[in-house]
């Protein structure tokens, strides 16, 4: 025993809390304060050992640091409101307590009903946690401000490139502080290791002040570079990093870029983010921006991406103002460029930089946001019902408490630090669960998602995480503390476990809550089978070509390539594949099928005429793309050659032939019959000599579009983009390993990047339907889940407390199957309301979703149908165990039990 | 001082002069016959112990007393007792929860053993 010896650390520990106290009671009381506690520890380590004497002490410690609250309170009341009374509990100390009070007897009442409170916080932890996944992309990508210094002035000038002489007339605005421009380009790295090809960017001089970039190392540019002196290239971090390995002696260093000695001047911070809009978001190196040399002048090159920070004060609209009134003026210098055909002039907008760079993937990210929390709803709505249920039978206790004197509103704060308490613990759950769903996203999406880079869970989701909780805790806490404060006691003193009437005004907000969650349900469920039946009938797309079985790549011939050497090249590497083994057949060209997908369109866009007659009658230009072809081009994808035939290898020399596809042919003609008509491309004229069918060229959900083909050897050589396509046996690896070797066999130092085959780029393509489908789908299946497992419960309990009507009806001659029906019945009701009010509001709401949708309208009466019935069938499925209970019940023991 | 402005008390001011009716008490005695009332249910802890006094002091319902330590030759604790006002509040307080309870037993919440024990 230590009472008399050396002070023990816990006491000492309490001790040294005391000073907590205000000063007036720790003078008059701390000493027997502290020796109180020591007598009551050491006879609760004699009695009950360390567990006992710790967990005195914790309850101890806590409340006696609740006590210097309220005393201070207590103390500040005092001299603020005069000689009150000091009344037991009152106002704020009185709140204090109350709440601490509250959350105690919350934390013991949970303990006491562990499967209830865990259930809850499981149903409660995948809601939140679903939702804080979604608003962590969500906060990342759209929501939070830009990585840049007054991001909120940094403006885009939109809608395309813009030429040399357009960047320059917007430094002169005076709206802007200043204006960069930036275009962004790929590079030959050929002095390291295996030649690469790199994304780049060449920026102008008030690029990186502009975004707030500093040198990590070394410099950025100088005034003299950015004239055109010498060559210099500023790297990223993370080019540092993997092409240097982090090496500190990196600058002066001279490396072999595009075929040029160029000087490593500095690295870039790591904290820089390239603007994704801009450059893309990955960048490795960086070069000054020429002034534009042959083109400096030229309105009709567009290349570059220009950005602007407004000055402070002055507004978008302004500023529009003013960059509409200059191009009023600049326009008469480029008519063509500037003025529409009808005479209106094209200007360019301004739009903020944040909202031009997520503004395509903002809409969808608010859509899975919404969806989401219907989720939550669902969830929130599947505790309530839980609650209702549990608070049936706290009705005793509650009128109990009622009647000793405890006020409506201390109950219903009572109850509401319950559901609170629940939802907070489901919302840490929720946080734990939004890591790893992070994770998953990250890995799985589908590429193309602006600013993604920087997903994570951070302080700002966290904060949303907290508020949600509270906010859940209290909408599905609400409910029950209606029910727990209305109501007359009477009733509810009443032999309240058996009474046939018993919590009708529950069973109906248990009602209304199951048919919420169910219309809820439709609605997820209506939203992802749209998706995947877009998916599908993306899939079910015949492209008009074979995909199997191609391999393909794209080179680019761009440093040091003139026509005849991109020709030459062509040719030497088409034989060379053709030598490889398993090799049916190699076509190469610009754009081949596939070689990008989506709305944008590369990179030969002309008119074309063909009859004349047909196109007097018309006014309107007919436009298509040429595709420069090698000859075997149609051979090797297996597209039909329907009239006359494809390019051979003579044809390649120079000859001005075209190739039509039939929709082409038929618009441009008039008829299918035209080997042997002239078209005119441009300057030049050609001659028909086959008819291929149409192809997607563009992607699965493109339409066929206008095409001529024409041969690569006398069109397709001032195109530095090479897309090689071989027909072949042979695996993957092997033929990867071939193409290698060929290419390097013509030029050792040419890059080539990843050989994929064309599955692989028609599988790319379908990879947002595929993401957002699989992810809608996820939330629509827990939504069905809990859907049913709330018609299931509230079933459940129903039959429970009508078990003595059930136990008259079979006393009285009802049979079974009676009492089924009965049950099922209700079951069937509920599922039918909620299903109807479901699809009504699915049918408003899917309008949202129209530009995610392909081959299936927002409305499709299909989707819908099925999704009901599949709702309608869990339902009764759901209802049916409680039913068999029911028919089950002895109803000797039910009214026996009186 | 009215004795029944102090009316309803706290329930563990009530608890505590409840205790002290039978005797003046130190902190320690104080516990555990709280303790023993409650049934183990209510421990009070030594800070809220003696901010309660304290305010109970001030509002006169208790007073401190040393006779009391020198009659149990222990005179290093501080010994406390009730005042004759304190009696008067207390046994108000008695009577309020007295007709409270007779309300419940009347509308059958308390069976018989809990409405005698």
């Amino acid at each position: 025993m230590r009472e008399s010896g050396q002070k023990p650390g816990a006491v000492r520990a309490y001790s040294a809390l005391l000073r907590l106290l205000p000063r007036e009671l720790r003078e008059e009381f701390g000493a027997e304060a502290a020796a109180l506690f020591r007598e009551l520890w050491n006879e609760a380590r004699r009695d009950g050992g360390p567990a006992a004497s710790s967990s005195l002490w914790v309850r101890s410690s806590t409340r006696l640091v609740e006590c210097a609250v309220r005393a201070r309170l207590e103390a500040w009341r005092k001299t603020t409101s005069g000689p009150v009374a000091a009344r037991g509990d009152t106002g704020v100390a009185n709140t204090m307590g109350r709440i601490a009070q509250d959350l105690r007897y919350a934390a013991r009442t949970l303990r006491k009903n562990p499967g209830f409170a865990l259930t809850a916080i499981l149903i409660l932890g995948a809601g939140i946690g679903a939702t804080t996944t979604i608003f962590s992309v969500v906060d990342t990508v759209v929501l939070r401000s830009l990585p840049y210094p007054s991001a909120g002035r940094l403006v885009h000038f939109d809608q395309g490139g813009h030429s040399f002489p357009l960047f320059r007339g917007w430094q002169d605005l005076e709206s802007f502080e200043a204006v960069a421009a930036a275009r962004d380009r790929e590079v030959d790295l050929t002095s390291e290791a295996a030649p690469e090809r790199l994304p780049a960017a060449a920026v102008s001089e008030a690029f990186f002040e502009l975004l707030g970039a500093a040198p990590g190392l070394g410099r950025l540019f100088v005034a003299s570079e950015y004239a055109g002196e010498g060559r210099s290239v500023v790297l990223s971090h993370p080019a540092w990093r993997r092409l240097f390995g982090g090496d500190p002696e990196v600058l002066g260093r001279v490396v072999q870029i595009d075929g040029q000695p160029t000087e490593i001047v500095g690295v870039l911070a790591e904290t820089f983010v390239p603007p994704d809009l801009t450059t893309g978001s990955r960048v490795d190196f960086w070069f000054p921006l020429d002034d534009g040399g042959a083109n400096r002048d030229d309105h009709a090159y567009h290349t570059l991406d220009v950005i602007g920070r407004l000055r402070s004060g002055v507004s978008l609209e302004a500023a529009q103002a003013e960059a509409d009134a200059q191009r009023d003026a600049i326009a008469p210098q480029a008519p063509s460029q500037y003025v529409r055909r009808d005479g209106t002039m094209a200007y360019t907008p301004l739009v903020e930089l944040r909202e031009a760079t997520v503004r395509n993937v903002s809409r969808t990210l608010w859509l899975l946001l919404g969806a989401v929390g219907m989720l939550l709803l669902i969830a929130c709505a599947n505790v309530a019902n839980l609650f209702l249920a549990r608070g049936t039978s706290r009705t005793r206790e509650i009128a109990l408490r009622g009647a000793l004197g405890a006020s409506r509103s201390h109950i219903a704060s009572q109850v509401l630090t319950e559901s609170v308490v629940l939802a907070v613990a489901g919302g840490a759950l929720g946080v734990l669960l939004a890591f790893g769903g992070v994770d998953l996203l990250a890995r799985f999406q589908p590429g193309g998602i602006p600013r993604i880079d920087g997903l994570a869970v951070d302080g700002r989701v966290l904060g949303f995480s907290l508020v949600m909780s509270v906010t859940t805790g209290v909408l599905f806490g609400w409910l029950p503390v209606l029910q727990a404060t209305r109501g007359d006691i009477n009733d509810a003193l009443k032999e309240a476990a058996t009474a046939v009437g018993a919590g009708r005004s529950g069973r109906r907000a248990r009602g209304v809550l199951v048919v919420t969650e169910i219309a809820l349900a439709v609605v997820l469920l209506a939203g992802g089978g749209l998706l995947f039946r877009t998916l599908v009938a993306m899939v079910q797309v015949d492209p008009g070509f074979e995909t199997e079985g191609l391999a393909v790549v794209r080179l680019s011939l761009d440093a040091g390539y003139s026509e005849s050497d991109r020709r030459q090249f062509t040719e030497e590497l088409s034989e060379r594949l053709r030598a490889l083994p398993g090799t049916r057949s190699v076509m190469a060209g610009p754009t081949i099928p596939f070689s990008s997908t989506g709305t944008s369109r590369c990179c030969w866009r002309t008119s074309i005429v063909g009859d004349p007659a047909l196109h007097d009658q018309e006014d309107r230009r007919y436009q298509s793309i040429v595709h420069p072809v090698t000859d075997a081009y149609f051979e090797t994808l297996r597209v039909p050659v329907i009239a006359g035939r494809e390019f051979t290898r003579g044809d390649m020399a120079g000859s001005q032939l075209a190739i039509l596809d039939e929709g082409t042919a038929r618009d441009l003609y008039g008829r299918d019959d035209v080997i042997g008509e002239t078209l005119t491309l441009g300057d030049a004229t050609l001659e028909v000599i086959g008819v291929a069918a149409g192809v997607h060229h563009w992607g699965l959900n493109q339409p066929i579009e206008p095409a001529v083909y024409v041969p690569y050897g006398t069109f397709g050589a001032d195109f530095d983009r090479l897309e090689v396509a071989v027909r072949t046996d042979a695996a993957l690896e092997a033929v990867a390993a071939g193409l290698r070797e060929a290419v390097w066999a013509v030029d050792p130092d040419l890059p080539i990047p990843d050989v994929v085959t064309m599955e692989d780029r028609v599988s790319a393509s379908l990879a947002t339907p595929r993401f957002l489908s699989g992810l809608l789908g996820a939330f629509a299946l827990v939504a069905l889940l809990l859907a049913c497992g709330g018609i299931y419960g509230s079933m459940l309990y129903t039959v429970g407390q009508r078990k003595r009507e059930m136990g008259i009806r079979l006393a009285l001659g009802a049979g079974r199957e009676d009492v089924i029906g009965l049950v099922l019945r209700h079951g069937v009701l509920l599922a039918g309301a909620g299903i109807a009010i479901g699809i009504v509001a699915g049918l408003s709401l899917s309008r949202t979703m129209e530009t995610l949708l392909w081959g299936v309208e927002p409305t499709d009466p299909l989707t819908f149908a099925v999704v009901g019935v599949a709702l309608g069938g869990s339902a009764v499925l759901a209802s049916f165990v409680p039913a068999w209970k029911a028919s089950r019940t002895d109803p000797i023991r039910t009214l026996g039990a009186d | 001082m009215d004795a029944t402005s102090q009316i309803p008390l706290n329930p563990r001011d009530y608890l505590v002069l409840l205790a002290l009716t039978d005797g003046a008490r130190h902190g320690y005695g104080l516990v555990k016959d709280i303790e023993a009332q409650s049934g183990g249910r209510v421990r009070v802890d030594p800070a809220n112990l003696y901010r309660m006094l304290k305010r109970m002091i001030s509002s006169g319902l208790v007073v401190e007393s040393p006779e009391a330590a020198r009659d149990d030759g222990d005179d290093r604790r501080r010994y406390y007792e009730i005042t004759r006002f304190g009696r008067e509040v207390v046994t108000l307080e008695a009577g309020r929860l007295a007709e409270l309870t007779a309300v419940a037993r009347s509308r059958h919440l308390l069976s018989e053993r809990e409405a005698t024990g």
